[in-house]
C-alpha cells in the first residue's frame, strides 16, 4: 500500500510538535468559515465577477465556486457538486481536515508528506482533474 | 631532572572562536524590538527589497508569526478600503448618475464597521485558500520544494500588498499588481526555485485560460473559414 503511495510521491510520517502551528492556522481558517457562514450570502455579492466569463462567456476553472460554497452552507451538497464538483470536494475535505487538524496533531496521526518534485504522473493527474472539472463547467454552461 | 624549554604555542590556521554570523531573519520574527517597530521594518523591507525579505523568512519557525502578520496587515488594508468606500460613496453615486452607470451592490453604511470587525476572519480564509491554490500550481510546475508551510509563509508576508488597498480609487489595482510580484518573488525565494518557475506557477491559471480561448478561437475560426469553402454560408 505504502509503495503505491510512494510511486505517486506521497509518504506519511507521524505528526509532531513542528506541525502544531500549521494545524492551528488551519483550524483558525475553519473557525472563520463557521463564523462567517451566516453572512456569506451577503459577502458573496461583493465577489468580483469572473473576467474570463464576462469577456468570453466561457467559465474559468474556478467558476461556480462561490455558488457551490453558498449551496454547501445551506446544506445542499448535490447542488454544490453541480456548481463545481472539484471545488466542492476540495472545500469539503479541506474544511473538515482543517477543523480536525489540532486534534490530529495532538494524537500524532499520520501526516502526508509530498516529495519535493512530484512524479510526472502525479502532476498529470492533477492537471487531468482540473481539466475534467473545467470541461464539465463548460459543457454545463456554469 | 633535565630542563625543557617551555612549549611555544604552535601557530594555527583556525580562526579564533567568536560569535557566529547568523542568517538574517525577517524583522517580524526577530524578537529584539517592540512589535510595532518590527511590523514597520518588515513592511519597509518587503516593499523596498522583497527578494531579501523573503529570503530571510525562517522556514522552520513558528507559522503563527507570519500568520499574525498577515492578519494585521490584511485587516488594516481591508478596513481602510471599507472606510474609503463609505467616504467616497456620495461621489461615486454622482459619477454613476452622470455616466448612466448602475451602482453595484453596496453594503449599508452602518454595516461597514461591522464588516471591519470580520476582516481578520476574511483574511484568515483568504490566506489559507490562496496558499492552497498557489501550492497546487507550484506542485504542477514542480516548484513546491519546501512544502505547504513554506508556501503559506510566503503568502502571509505577501499580504503586505493588501496595505495598498488604503489608496483611494486605485488601491485594488495596485494591491493586485503588488500581490502578484510578492507571490512570484516570495515563492522563488522560499522554495529556492527560479523566478520564471515561480511566475509560471502564479500565472498558470491565467495562461491556461488564455490558451483555451486561443484554442477555441482557432477552432471556431477554422470552422468559420471552412464554411466559406463548402458554401455552407450561402445556403
Amino acid at each position: 500500500m505504502s509503495a503505491n503511495f510512494a510511486s505517486w510521491g506521497l509518504s506519511f510520517r507521524r505528526a509532531g510538535p513542528r506541525d502544531r502551528s500549521l494545524a492551528w492556522v488551519l483550524a483558525f481558517a475553519a473557525a472563520s468559515i463557521a463564523a462567517l457562514s451566516p453572512w456569506l450570502p451577503v459577502l458573496a455579492r461583493f465577489a468580483p465577477a469572473c473576467p474570463l466569463h464576462a469577456w468570453t462567456g466561457v467559465p474559468c476553472p474556478g467558476c461556480g465556486t462561490t455558488r457551490a460554497v453558498l449551496a454547501l452552507v445551506r446544506g445542499d451538497v448535490s447542488g454544490a457538486l453541480a456548481w463545481n464538483p472539484l471545488a466542492t470536494l476540495a472545500l469539503a475535505f479541506g474544511v473538515g481536515a482543517a477543523a480536525l487538524a489540532p486534534a490530529w496533531v495532538a494524537l500524532r496521526g499520520p501526516m502526508p508528506v509530498l516529495v519535493p518534485v512530484l512524479p510526472a504522473r502525479a502532476r498529470a493527474l492533477l492537471v487531468a482533474l482540473i481539466a475534467l472539472d473545467w470541461a464539465y463547467l463548460v459543457m454545463r454552461g456554469v | 631532572m633535565e630542563d625543557q624549554p617551555p612549549e611555544s604555542p604552535t601557530p594555527t590556521l583556525e580562526p579564533a572562536p567568536g560569535p557566529v554570523a547568523a542568517d538574517p531573519v525577517i524583522p517580524w520574527e526577530a524578537d529584539d524590538s517592540p512589535w510595532a517597530s518590527r511590523l514597520v521594518a518588515t513592511i519597509q523591507l518587503l516593499f523596498t527589497r522583497p527578494r531579501e525579505a523573503f529570503a530571510s523568512v525562517p522556514l522552520d519557525g513558528d507559522l503563527l508569526k507570519p500568520f499574525v502578520f498577515a492578519l494585521v496587515v490584511g485587516s488594516i488594508g481591508f478596513s481602510l478600503n471599507l472606510l474609503w468606500e463609505g467616504l467616497v460613496r456620495g461621489a461615486m453615486h454622482d459619477l454613476m448618475a452622470r455616466t448612466g452607470g448602475t451602482p453595484r451592490f453596496e453594503l449599508p453604511l452602518v454595516a461597514i464597521p461591522f464588516m471591519a470587525l470580520f476582516s481578520p476572519a476574511l483574511v484568515a480564509l483568504a490566506v489559507v485558500c490562496t496558499a492552497a491554490i498557489d501550492h497546487l500550481f507550484l506542485l504542477i510546475v514542480g516548484g513546491a520544494k519546501r512544502g505547504f508551510g513554506a508556501t503559506t509563509r510566503a503568502v502571509c508576508y505577501g499580504f503586505a500588498a493588501q496595505l495598498l488597498l488604503a489608496l483611494p480609487f486605485c488601491g485594488g489595482f495596485f494591491a493586485g499588481i503588488a500581490g502578484l510580484v510578492f507571490s512570484i518573488v516570495g515563492f522563488s525565494a522560499v522554495h529556492r526555485i527560479s523566478v520564471a518557475q515561480a511566475a509560471l506557477a502564479v500565472l498558470l491559471p491565467v495562461l491556461l485560460c488564455c490558451a483555451c480561448i486561443a484554442l477555441a478561437l482557432v477552432t471556431y475560426g477554422t470552422a468559420f473559414l471552412g464554411s466559406f469553402g463548402s458554401g455552407a454560408l450561402m445556403k
